[in-house]
């Protein structure tokens, strides 16, 4: 029983082929199996979206899916945000506006902001909020990181 | 490194074979050569949560994501029919399911986080039998049926036959393909209302409360009006008593309020638990449903 299955899925625009117990989450294969501990595990049922990802675009908590039914799909993380070195705008305004206390919800909190702003670039501070809900700051510093994801639309709209 | 044995959140789930079958067939074929032994996997919201937490354990998980028959939303004939694989978070931007069905549209909103949304399904919602299922007490205020799949057969179960108890369904070893909707005529006018612990579309509801309700046309009666409870029984319910006592008649505030009373103390069977007492959830009944019908009678006062 549980024999490893083979899974070919795109990490980060990197094709990655691995065998995977379908007992691991894709958290776990994240973490453990590629070393992108970018990806952080909080309440680890869905509650905290502290593991946040991007899969085929959309925003899951990846504690909640298994590794195994993310074959032949996409998923992108936090580390593959960046381009050329070149932080996203959504990571440098999260930077610009003090939004890392402790850090722990930030990666998923910009992934979440990331698949909020690809559906809604104009969004209102309710729809920030609404958008952001399944996303939990335990510093509580939810001001400042609803002020840098409008910053974050405007700069993805080019300033407008 | 932050993984293996090493970290208390990790491995938390036990051990399961994994299927994934390409078409319906194939999935008949394996639910039987799986004698039961087998739980179906669609957004896997709650059934994992369950494992981790060791509340369910399953031998074997059967995907049903690739089938390409339980996709999908489409317009039959002024039927709205939902493929089981369906995330709830698609039917809440499906633009036809705002427009003519806004309570499913609210109650799929309201579901969960965007991140929840993006992997719950409505089929998972309702095979998964929860009493709190948010698009339950909806699909059964607008008269809603499921299709149910078996290897040799398969049938259609009005919604309203198709909770038994907890966690429990009339399914039997059969899988739901789809959800089906009659369009409600254009004077057909809901109401959904959730209560949860906090202002926002993520947690599991305290209360929820449905309201359909058709004008006759004439001056003072309903040809329809469906009210539905969640969350206050070992089932989602349909508030018949209440329902029985607003039959025929103009949806006057005394009355509004007498049928309220009704679904509260009659319909409504809660139990205490971490979301609420009995009391606090009978009490929210009549709030909740009063609130319902007293905006149905405001949008059409010459029905009222």
């Amino acid at each position: 029983m549980s024999r490893p299955r083979k899974i070919r899925v795109t990490i980060n625009g990197r094709k990655v082929e691995a065998a995977v117990a379908p007992n691991q989450t894709l958290a776990e294969f994240l973490r453990c199996h590629l070393s992108l501990t970018g990806t952080k595990e909080g309440c680890d049922t869905g509650d905290c979206g502290a593991c946040t990802v991007l899969l085929d675009g959309k925003a899951v908590n990846s504690c909640l899916v298994l590794a195994v039914e993310t074959h032949g799909g996409s998923v992108t993380t936090i580390e593959g945000l960046s381009s050329d070195g070149e932080l996203h705008p959504l990571q440098q305004v999260f930077i610009d506006n003090g939004t890392v206390q402790c850090g722990f919800c930030t990666p998923g909190m910009i992934l979440g902001a990331k698949a909020l702003l690809d559906e809604n670039p104009n969004p209102s501070e309710e729809d920030i909020r609404l958008g952001l809900a399944g996303n939990l700051c335990r510093c509580t510093g939810y001001v400042n990181i609803v002020k840098a994801v409008g910053a974050a639309a405007k700069v993805l709209r080019g300033g407008k | 490194m932050f993984c293996g044995n090493k970290s208390p959140m990790l491995g938390r789930l036990p051990s399961f074979d994994y299927y994934r079958p390409a078409t319906l067939d194939e999935t008949l074929t394996a639910m039987e050569r799986l004698n039961g032994n087998f739980c179906v996997l669609a957004g896997g919201t709650d059934l994992l949560v369950g494992m981790k937490e060791r509340r369910g354990r399953h031998p074997a998980l059967l995907d049903i994501k690739a089938l390409p028959e339980l996709a999908g939303i489409r317009a039959d004939n002024g039927t709205l029919c939902l493929g089981a694989t369906v995330t709830t978070r698609a039917i809440a931007q499906s633009p036809l399911v705002r427009e003519r069905f806004p309570m499913l549209f609210q109650s799929m909103k309201l579901l969960g986080s965007m991140q929840i949304g993006n992997r719950a399904t409505i089929g998972g919602n309702l095979a998964n039998g929860s009493p709190a299922a948010d698009g339950a007490p909806p699909l059964l205020a607008l008269g809603a049926s499921v299709k149910l799949v078996g290897k040799t057969k398969e049938r259609w179960v009005p919604l309203d036959n198709f909770f038994i108890g907890p966690k429990k369904t009339i399914i039997e070893g059969e899988l739901l393909a789809e959800v089906r909707i009659p369009t409600p005529p254009p004077s057909g006018r809901g109401i959904f209302y959730k209560l949860g612990p906090r202002n926002a579309p993520e947690d599991i509801c305290i209360v929820s409360a449905a309201v359909y309700g058709v004008p006759d046309g004439g001056a003072n009666g309903w040809k329809e009006l469906r009210i539905a409870l969640g969350a206050v029984a070992p089932t989602p319910i349909r508030a018949r008593h209440a329902e029985e006592r607003l039959r025929g008649q103009p949806l006057e505030p005394k009355l509004v309020e007498e049928a309220a009373r009704i679904a509260a103390d009659r319909d409504a069977t809660p139990i205490s638990d971490i979301r609420g007492s009995a009391d606090y959830r009978r009490e929210m009944v009549y709030v909740l449903v009063k609130r319902a019908l007293e905006q149905i009678a405001r949008d059409y006062p010459s029905a009222a």
